[in-house]
């Protein structure tokens, strides 16, 4: 019941997302086969597997660039909306009254969540994926895959960090605001500190990912330096942890 | 009365904001004055009868706390903005009580002025709090004056209250903070990216030239005051403002 009750609040702005994840993803994709003719950009179909390759390379980048601003945006917005948008609505004196435990809505809110959010990332994958096809009569995904793992990982850490933000300072615009303010400041660190040495330089100073836009995010993913191997495995677990840590939080809760 | 009720709805978000840009700019010149301070004494190892070397220094020791206060500036504007901006009267209607507010003898204008006047005051502090941060360093540096670091000041502030005037016409049109401040963000992300998008995938440079030269201000090699850009950031704040109180004044409640 609490389930249908999260999805149905969020159902209006999970349209809007795959409206835009849509949209983005085609602005990203349909000129990856478009050639200078003359002075005009016009479409061209590839015709050698070498110029299809190309094609499907230049849309997975963008794609990856597309779902990267769609999916972590979209993360900070629905985890702001769990639990921590109930405490903004007063509505725990009534969801306490519910014959579930407390960890029951906790862990529901963080699974609707969840699942909108590979929704949105779903739609808008498929999406590509068939305008690259019917732009290339072909399918050469090469890294697609690992790129769009990289970016849900970090798409479900912000969810997981928003979502246990908003429930530990019982609102959502202060989930949403220290996220934003942390993703900010780890960017701008990586931008000053990177050249430098310290302490933490090794959190700081990764290869940048050749080819790839979003200022180096996929760097954990895709860097040579395999010391950081661990890293994406950290994210996991990080994302995986924050609801047990919103969980005692909510239960020590005095409502 | 409503401007203490302001003031005490974002006092800790004020202190918090200024506290951490004064650190921050505090940091900053420590870090460059050691940085610089190595990298001149290497210098005059390697060269030691050159006698600009510190010379050198001071101008090495300016150029990178103007990069500072230019880079996290941006950063500083555009968190204070957004967050001081979905403070604004908007969030009354979130909370339920534009009802109690409406109420008072003022004009419904009046609270849209003094949201303004409060949260632009706090986004001045904030910003230029990091700029105060590292100007002891200038003067230990014998680098070149507070006036040619002070003289980014103003474009960020006018950079900041466009971003408040943004925030502040969002929540006030979203009825709540959380919505002003994601309509907000996606604004500013938008605005950021969508140039770039169509510049390098739609080969269309109209944007991206438009946009290049509203943020000339926070370019590192520019040493010098840009007018035109401040008055459009500014007149930018100004037709939020104006839709601000346009927005009040029509609505039901």
């Amino acid at each position: 019941m609490f389930f249908w009750n999260c999805w149905l609040r969020n159902r209006l702005r999970l349209a809007a997302y795959l409206v835009l994840g849509c949209a983005l993803i085609l602005l990203g994709t349909l000129p990856v086969t478009m050639k200078s003719v003359d002075g005009h950009w016009v479409w061209v179909h590839p015709k050698t597997v070498e110029a299809a390759v190309t094609a499907w390379s230049d849309g997975v980048e963008h794609t990856a660039a597309v779902m990267m601003f769609l999916l972590l945006f979209a993360a900070a917005d629905l985890g702001s909306l769990g639990l921590g948008e109930s405490a903004a609505r007063k509505e725990y004196d009534f969801l306490i009254t519910r014959p579930r435990p407390r960890r029951h809505f906790v862990w529901t809110a963080w699974l609707t969540g969840l699942a909108q959010l590979c929704f949105v990332a779903l739609i808008p994958l498929a999406v590509a994926l068939l305008t690259l096809y019917v732009l290339t009569y072909g399918i050469y995904p090469d890294r697609l895959w690992l790129l769009c793992v990289g970016t849900m990982v970090l798409a479900a850490l912000v969810f997981s960090m928003t979502f246990a933000m908003a429930l530990a300072t019982e609102s959502r615009r202060n989930g949403f605001e220290v996220v934003f303010s942390l993703l900010i400041v780890y960017y701008v660190t990586r931008l000053f500190v990177g050249s430098s040495r310290g302490g933490l330089y090794w959190f700081f100073s990764l290869q940048q990912s050749p080819n790839t836009y979003a200022m180096g995010a996929y760097d954990w993913f895709l860097t040579a330096q395999r010391v950081h191997y661990f890293v994406p495995l950290l994210m996991i677990a990080t994302t995986a942890v924050l609801p047990f840590l919103a969980q005692l939080r909510f239960e020590r809760q005095d409502l | 009365m409503y401007l203490w009720k302001t003031w005490h709805d974002s006092r800790t978000r004020v202190v918090v904001y200024i506290l951490a840009a004064l650190s921050v700019g505090l940091l900053s010149g420590l870090e460059v004055v050691t940085w610089a301070n190595w990298h001149t004494l290497w210098l005059t190892l390697e060269r030691p009868i050159h006698r600009n070397n510190w010379d050198f220094y001071g101008d090495l020791t300016f150029d990178l706390l103007r990069w500072q206060v230019i880079g996290y500036g941006q950063v500083a504007a555009l968190l204070a903005g957004l967050s001081l901006g979905a403070s604004g009267v908007g969030r009354e209607y979130g909370a339920g009580t534009m009802h109690f507010v409406l109420t008072r003898p003022r004009a419904r204008t009046n609270f849209v002025f003094t949201d303004w006047m409060t949260g632009l005051t706090a986004m001045v502090i904030v910003v230029g709090a990091l700029a105060y941060g590292v100007l002891p360093f200038l003067w230990f540096a014998h680098a070149q004056g507070p006036g040619n670091i002070l003289m980014g000041l103003p474009s960020l502030w006018a950079l900041g209250a466009a971003i408040f005037g943004l925030a502040s016409f969002t929540t006030l049109v979203g009825g709540s903070a959380p919505k002003g401040l994601v309509l907000s963000v996606a604004g500013v992300l938008t605005y950021l990216f969508l140039p770039a998008a169509l510049y390098e995938w739609w080969h269309m440079d109209t944007l991206i030239k438009a946009q290049n030269w509203t943020l000339q201000i926070l370019s590192r090699d520019s040493y010098h005051f840009h007018w035109s850009v401040t008055v459009f950031w500014l007149a930018a704040a100004a037709s939020f403002l104006g839709a601000s109180l346009l927005w009040i004044k029509f609505r039901e409640v």
